[in-house]
């Protein structure tokens, strides 16, 4: 069957072309998995202490946006800086162990059992090392960011043709003017590719750490919720950290298709 | 037709100097896992001073790496470069290099990979800029500045590569099988543009091929090089007046040429016929 033609055949105009009911269809079936959700816990009368009807936690989103901003800002604010530390950190150490041998041949090894290690598990030895506040989440998270990046970095590096080196040397270059120009925009795609990785976990290990030991952040609203049996502030500190993660990659995205114009004309 | 065959048809060298380069005893051995493997030499050879010389040989004879050992890229095993009396001992600077790919940068738009050489080397933006949309026009290339590598054709990518590779003036132009992945006919107007260009450049070429076509058309001097480890086992003066036709065989004398590096490369066992030697030169294709 044709799109947009219906089972008589006779095709039908909706005025819509694809991309408009892209966006459509997934809002449509969002809203009716709520709706079943609310009418689900009305017909089987499920207590709202356990799990909060979508009318209720949507409604906090309403009347305790001041807290809820507050909280999320101080988590986006962390992955910000995380990104910024851990994306430098990474893509700098990348170029050193693919510059230099040695240090790929005895660091490479150990990174790659770092990264199978679980790192959300390491929070509270964070805690314990920085305190309550914003320096453990953020070390913590950009440990976490560090990874996908310098591995997804070196990728980059080394899928450089070995002689566009020759070409940069028979211009002179220095080895910034190396980096500047060849190595690191040639890499940008799959340092890229590795922040947007990290987007997913350095959410998760803010909100941990959170968890373990903090003043404020979406992490901490989620205990204090805990605490005092609010469901339904739960539910929505819960929506708001899916969709800083969201944000963030969304914002990653958008930063790629500014930066690198080019990607648009690969085939 | 004109047949006078006279290097008279020679611009005068440019005020830019053109430089002079030779190589003695020049070997390259390379140590792999598998033992060590003889690739080069030794084998000496000169490029006068604005002179266009083509190496020609077989596939894996060591034509590129004698091509990187002359610009200073790779050192020799043994033996010594000289540029213009000066023994080569880093790369060389003054000079514009064209490889089979054209291996520009996919980041950069066309114009912005040729000014890669005015960004590294320092030179006037505006004076750069100005030579590149030149050189742009020259080689069929207007239009296309602001296009990425990914939007542009094989053949039109290997211009912008020999753009970038003339925009900052050098006295030295070295390409290695730059017209190898094109296809015959952008091959043969590539050929006769870069021929145009050096006409009114006059710099000192080594241009390495496995085209016999290539090579006659467009050198003062083919190379003959042996089969690994390569050595320049003859030297061919080609005279014939430029520019050159675009079909060779309007010169008698190209026959001639083309039969004595086909007659080389099968004394050398590079091509193995079992009958005489054909009257009609073509490209030499896949020798091995």
């Amino acid at each position: 069957m044709k799109p947009g033609t219906w089972r008589t055949g006779v095709p039908i105009d909706l005025s819509l072309d694809g991309r408009v009911l892209k966006l459509v269809l997934p809002v449509l079936t969002l809203l009716a998995t709520l709706l079943a959700w609310e009418l689900a816990e009305i017909y089987f009368q499920i207590p709202s202490y356990l799990v909060p009807r979508p009318s209720e936690f949507l409604a906090r989103f309403y009347t305790d946006f001041p807290e809820l901003w507050h909280h999320a800002s101080a988590t986006g604010t962390v992955i910000v800086l995380a990104f910024a530390i851990g994306g430098a950190v990474g893509v700098a150490l990348a170029y050193l162990i693919v510059t230099f041998r040695s240090l790929e041949d005895g660091a490479y090894q150990l990174i790659v059992f770092l990264q199978i290690v679980p790192k959300t598990i390491t929070a509270p030895l964070f805690v314990t090392w920085f305190g309550v506040g914003m320096t453990p989440k953020l070390a913590m998270t950009a440990f976490i960011t560090f990874f996908p990046v310098l591995v997804d970095s070196m990728t980059g590096f080394r899928s450089i043709d070995q002689r566009l080196y020759y070409l940069s040397r028979s211009m002179g270059a220095s080895w910034w003017q190396t980096f500047i120009h060849l190595q690191f925009p040639a890499a940008l795609p799959h340092i890229f590719s590795g922040l947007k990785i990290a987007t997913v976990y350095a959410v998760t290990a803010v909100i941990v750490v959170e968890f373990v030991g903090s003043s404020e952040g979406l992490g901490y609203l989620i205990v204090q919720a805990v605490g005092t049996m609010d469901m339904s502030l739960m539910f929505a500190a819960i929506l708001t950290t899916s969709l800083l993660g969201l944000f963030f990659n969304l914002l990653v995205t958008s930063l790629e298709y500014v930066l690198m114009p080019w990607l648009k004309y690969r085939t | 037709m004109s047949t006078q065959a006279t290097m008279a048809n020679r611009p005068a060298p440019a005020s830019a100097a053109a430089a002079t380069i030779t190589g003695q005893q020049v070997t390259k051995t390379f140590r792999t896992k598998a033992g060590t493997n003889h690739a080069l030499g030794p084998t000496d050879f000169e490029i006068k001073s604005g002179e266009f010389v083509s190496i020609i040989g077989a596939s894996g004879c060591g034509k590129s790496t004698l091509m990187l050992i002359t610009a200073g890229l790779i050192p020799p095993s043994e033996g010594t470069i000289v540029v213009d009396g000066k023994r080569l001992d880093r790369p060389l600077t003054d000079i514009g290099i064209v490889f089979q790919d054209h291996l520009l940068l996919d980041f950069r738009t066309a114009i912005d990979n040729v000014l890669l050489q005015q960004q590294i080397r320092g030179l006037d933006r505006a004076l750069l800029s100005e030579r590149a949309s030149d050189l742009f026009k020259k080689l069929g290339l207007s239009g296309a500045e602001r296009r990425y590598p990914s939007q542009l054709s094989g053949g039109m990518r290997q211009r912008v590569s020999i753009a970038r590779a003339l925009v900052h003036e050098p006295s030295i132009l070295m390409m290695d099988e730059p017209f190898g992945a094109l296809d015959a006919i952008t091959r043969t107007q590539i050929r006769h543009d870069l021929e145009l260009l050096w006409m009114e450049t006059c710099k000192t070429v080594l241009f390495i091929t496995h085209s016999i076509e290539e090579a006659i058309g467009l050198s003062d001097r083919v190379l003959v090089m042996s089969r690994a480890p390569g050595r320049i086992i003859e030297e061919i003066k080609i005279d014939l007046p430029r520019p050159r036709p675009v079909h060779l065989g309007d010169y008698p004398e190209f026959a001639e040429y083309a039969n004595r590096i086909y007659g080389i490369f099968e004394r050398i066992g590079v091509y193995n016929f079992g009958t005489k030697v054909g009257e009609t030169p073509g490209d030499s294709g896949q020798a091995r």
